[in-house]
């Protein structure tokens, strides 16, 4: 099956790109009488750390990095849509596909971020792998007729409107090694899951929408963590290698295990479904959802994990004083780490309220009914002293309210824009119930033995000098943890002459605080970055 | 057989009936809509033209022309190198006028619905839902004109493709902005069925028109869909909503966006056909007719433009009478003080539009180009080809070539069901 897809988009691509007579008068390329229209975007990405030697992260070579550039990202995505059947009152077939490739060329210029990789994520960071895991983004076949419709294939589907953190959005888990929602686009961000979802619209009052998704059994783990040693992982200096030098260091190992302990393709055991339904009540749009799956990740098992943890501590030990790690591997993942069923209810709800400057309000929320979760009988709530497990309700809102204003005229004809500013300003809440402040809840962005977590994050855009630039920040700042992140950047847009009008330049920067007590933004400390991007969209 | 009797009650009642119809068929058979010109008018205006039709009119002539020309345009004429000109400058020519028929369709309706026009104490047609056709045969105010301008339905349907540079002269640079609109009329048809209005059914929400819009440059909106929906109440917003195809996302648009500039360009939501929002949004004031020189019967190919050139050369220009309606934004923090707007009586689209800056200052001028476009139905219906727009405090301009990458077309089959949130987020 994925030979067949491979060779079937490459050959697609191939006899397009051959027989083309392409207009190019815009972005998308459109082949055989506008039938296929192919989009896509060539990047080149660079982070250039600020903070690059740390003393309390100082352990002479073990830092990790021969030079400042801690990314440096080659990468390209390509659309192709072809219309096999158009008709607005009768069938219309399309067929899309999206590829992705990348070369994450960081370690290959810096043999210590090199070494610092686990060899088994080293290849796999610095180019993709495997066709359907890594380079196959979606590919479905989308069939539509009158009030009907049904798409079948590898999807991405959103269902939440939020920009940064996901609320209402639960069905594609996330794959964070090469970017961060916000950042990057869903495509490069979310991965793709085969399933079979239909729409009906109604005529009903509110113009209801349903849809309902069946996944037969396509499990991806969600990879919220990075790998170790890159930039979107664990500094390798916190992965604590009982040999310095020799991987994995315990952090790694245990994420990796959890990885490898996720089930696969199993119709019986891994399946998916749920569905969503989409009104307009008066002034506002909502929707209610309903989602039924496994955890994208696992969780310890207690009657397990110590056992198999104690076969990677022993052979730590006898490493640090041997000298010589003899790793034990992988084996019994699949019984220390388990991925539970779960149910998700939610819902969005999106107005204008003209009263308050005719501001656009979004509501999401979710309800998770017995979300699976490790927890510590000593009550500390840390990762590291798992030896429990328990299901807890957990309930979740973000409120985010956009607006637009003016500058004062003077400013404008200073700035030669007439673009208003756009901004919007996001409040997200999550409250885990009958909490005993023995659960582990740090990937939640939890202070430890604290139930409740929340934070606010802002956006705005001012463009200028005729809309040739952009100025965008994004912040976001955790209440409880205090961990915060800021993303100041640039944009410049290339005119039409060169390269269609395609070709755009950003300069920018990441900046993380954190506190002490911040589990999540540990990863991110000492990764204050320049991010400077080239990119040309087709 | 039929006693005499019966037979004269017969023709007597047939007589009658025919006398009673007859000022229905000679409505529809007679109705004239104004013309732009009286006789007396025009055989002025064909004098004027003895001289000037066929002359090409640049830098060295057009002073001579320039009481036909808004103010602005004569010092883009005059002064070609400041907007982008070649090396032979800006240049047009002068054609006949010519009398602009609007399509047998929305005769008739005028004919039919033209005398059942009520109007409330706001200045709003109160049976709006129940006409179609061109309410005023002889506006008297401002806001009649502007009633007539907004029962111009384009065919009942329209879908158009907009080549839109934004250009800065300056430097001649520019950016293109490409989009594909849809237009959908729920009331006051008057070519498709069903006419003059969709039944209540497939109108719960009571929408006057629907546009549909698909974006496909700047590159990172490609596939950026947007529709709006107009309520036919004059006092209730659009409602808008856009499908951010990047990032995938529905966002609900404020009305605050209609008067935000549209990507890098001079113009805001609200001055798509120099005027798009509801009328109730200003007042309007009728301060006369000026003659100006208009592109109303021409089609676009032909006209030459290099990249940078703020104006398209080789337009072509009639001499036309035109309606001054100056209207005024009711939103005191407007960004506009006013719009003095320039309209044709016979097709009712603004021609020109002169606009002022929050302190009264002269800013940009904007301008139509339009002609009779055979619709699919084969009617005859006047349609924007192209609009100019400029800013003359910033030296800016961005042009619209609705006929560039393909035909426009009216009278198309289109369904209401295209203002749908699932149709915004269709697979392209």
């Amino acid at each position: 099956m994925k030979n067949f897809l491979k060779i079937l988009t490459l050959l697609c691509l191939v006899t397009a790109m051959s027989l083309s007579s392409a207009q190019n008068a815009d972005a998308v390329v459109r082949l055989f009488d506008g039938k296929l229209e192919i989009s896509g975007f060539i990047k080149e990405t660079a982070y250039y750390k600020i903070n690059k030697f740390d003393r309390a992260w100082d352990h002479g070579p073990a830092d990790g990095h021969d030079s400042p550039i801690d990314y440096l990202m080659t990468s390209a995505y390509l659309e192709t849509l072809w219309n096999i059947k158009e008709d607005p009152f009768g069938w219309n077939i399309r067929f899309f596909n999206g590829l992705r490739y990348w070369v994450e060329k960081a370690p290959l210029i810096d043999d210590q971020i090199h070494r610092r990789i686990a060899p088994w994520h080293r290849k796999r960071y610095i180019t993709p792998r495997d066709f359907e895991l890594d380079m196959l983004t979606e590919c479905y076949i989308d069939i539509q007729k009158g009030p009907w419709q049904v798409k079948i294939g590898k999807q991405i589907v959103i269902w939440g409107q939020n920009d940064i953190g996901r609320v209402a959005d639960v069905v594609n888990p996330l794959k964070l090694t090469h970017g961060v929602p916000g950042v990057d686009t869903w495509e490069e961000v979310k991965q793709g899951l085969w399933m079979i979802r239909a729409f009906y619209q109604s005529s009903l009052p509110g113009n209801l929408l349903f849809e309902f998704i069946f996944n037969p059994g396509d499990h991806k783990v969600g990879d919220y963590f990075g790998y170790t040693g890159t930039h979107w992982g664990d500094p390798y200096a916190l992965d604590a290698a009982f040999v310095p030098g020799q991987e994995p260091g315990i952090g790694g190992f245990i994420l990796e295990s959890d990885r490898r302990a996720a089930p696969s393709w199993d119709f019986d055991e891994t399946y998916a479904f749920g569905g969503r339904i989409m009104g307009t009540t008066g002034n506002f749009q909502w929707t209610l959802l309903v989602w039924n799956r496994l955890q994208d990740f696992g969780l310890a098992n207690p009657y397990n994990i110590g056992a198999y943890s104690f076969r990677y501590v022993s052979a730590g030990i006898l490493g640090s004083i041997t000298g010589n790690f003899d790793f034990p591997g992988f084996d019994g993942a699949e019984d220390a780490f388990k991925y539970k069923r779960f149910t998700t209810i939610g819902g969005t709800v999106m107005t204008e309220w003209p009263w308050l400057h005719y501001t656009t309000w979004d509501l999401e929320w979710f309800y998770e009914i017995g979300c699976p979760l490790n927890t510590t009988s000593s009550g500390s709530g840390s990762s590291s002293d798992i030896d429990g497990w328990t299901r807890k309700d957990i309930f979740g809102f973000s409120i985010k309210v956009g607006d637009r204003f003016r500058l004062p005229k003077k400013i404008n004809d200073f700035l030669r824009t007439s673009k208003k500013v756009d901004w919007t300003l996001t409040y997200f809440y999550e409250k885990v119930f009958s909490h005993e402040h023995d659960l582990v809840l740090n990937d939640r962005y939890h202070k430890q033995q604290d139930s409740v977590a929340d934070g606010f994050s802002f956006w705005f855009k001012l463009e200028f000098l005729n809309t040739a630039f952009a100025f965008v920040h994004l912040s976001s700042y955790y209440l409880q943890t205090g961990g915060q992140m800021h993303v100041p950047s640039i944009t410049y847009y290339f005119p039409e002459r060169i390269l269609n009008g395609g070709l755009r330049f950003t300069l920018g920067a990441k900046i993380y605080l954190r506190q002490a007590h911040d589990a999540i933004y540990t990863n991110y400390d000492k990764k204050d970055s320049i991010i400077i991007k080239l990119s040309y969209e087709f | 057989m039929m006693s005499s009797k019966t037979v004269k009650k017969l023709i007597l009642s047939t007589v009658v009936l025919t006398l009673l119809a007859l000022p229905a068929f000679s409505a529809a058979a007679e109705i004239e809509l104004e013309t732009a010109y009286t006789a007396e008018e025009l055989a002025k205006v064909r004098a004027w033209e003895k001289t000037w039709v066929g002359k090409k009119i640049d830098q060295s002539n057009i002073d001579q022309v320039a009481e036909f020309m808004p103010e602005s345009y004569v010092g883009i004429y005059k002064n070609p190198q400041e907007w982008g000109a070649p090396p032979e400058g800006f240049w047009f020519t002068i054609v006949p006028y010519r009398r602009v028929k609007m399509s047998k369709g929305f005769l008739e309706a005028t004919a039919k619905y033209h005398t059942q026009v009520k109007v409330d104490e706001k200045g709003y047609i109160a049976n709006i839902t129940e006409i179609a056709g061109r309410p005023f045969l002889e506006p008297k105010t401002g806001l009649e004109i502007m009633w007539n301008f907004e029962l111009n339905n384009h065919g009942d349907t329209y879908n158009y493709r907009k080549f839109s540079p934004n250009i800065n002269p300056k430097t001649r640079t520019e950016r293109l902005a490409d989009q594909e609109y849809w237009e959908f009329y729920f009331i006051n048809r008057t070519e498709l069925d069903p006419k003059p209005a969709l039944p209540d059914e497939r109108n719960k929400k009571e929408y006057r028109r629907g546009m549909f819009m698909t974006m496909f440059k700047p590159a990172e909106f490609l596939n950026t869909r947007m529709y709006t929906l107009r309520p036919i109440d004059q006092d209730k917003e659009d409602v808008s909503y856009l499908w951010y195809n990047q990032f995938r996302r529905i966002r609900r648009l404020s009305t605050n966006q209609r008067t935000d500039s549209i990507d890098g360009s001079d113009l805001i939501y609200d001055d798509e056909y120099l005027w798009d929002g509801q009328l109730s949004r200003n007042t309007y004031a009728l301060k006369g007719k000026k003659e100006l020189l208009c592109s109303r019967n021409e089609s676009l190919k032909g006209t030459t433009r290099t990249k940078g050139q703020a104006m398209l050369n080789n337009l072509k220009f009639e001499r036309c009478k035109l309606y001054i309606v100056e209207a005024v934004n009711k939103d005191p923090n407007y960004i506009y003080s006013k719009r003095v707007l320039y309209i044709d009586p016979e097709t009712y689209y603004i021609m020109w539009s002169d606009i002022y800056d929050e302190k009264g200052r002269f800013w940009k001028c904007f301008g139509n180009f339009t002609r009779p476009l055979k619709s699919e139905t084969g009617a005859m219906v006047p349609s924007i080809m192209g609009s100019c727009y400029n800013d003359f405090q910033r030296t800016h301009s961005g042009l619209s070539d609705q006929e560039r990458l393909q035909p426009p077309k009216s009278g198309i089959k289109l369904s209401e069901k295209i203002f749908t949130i699932s149709y915004l987020q269709k697979t392209y």
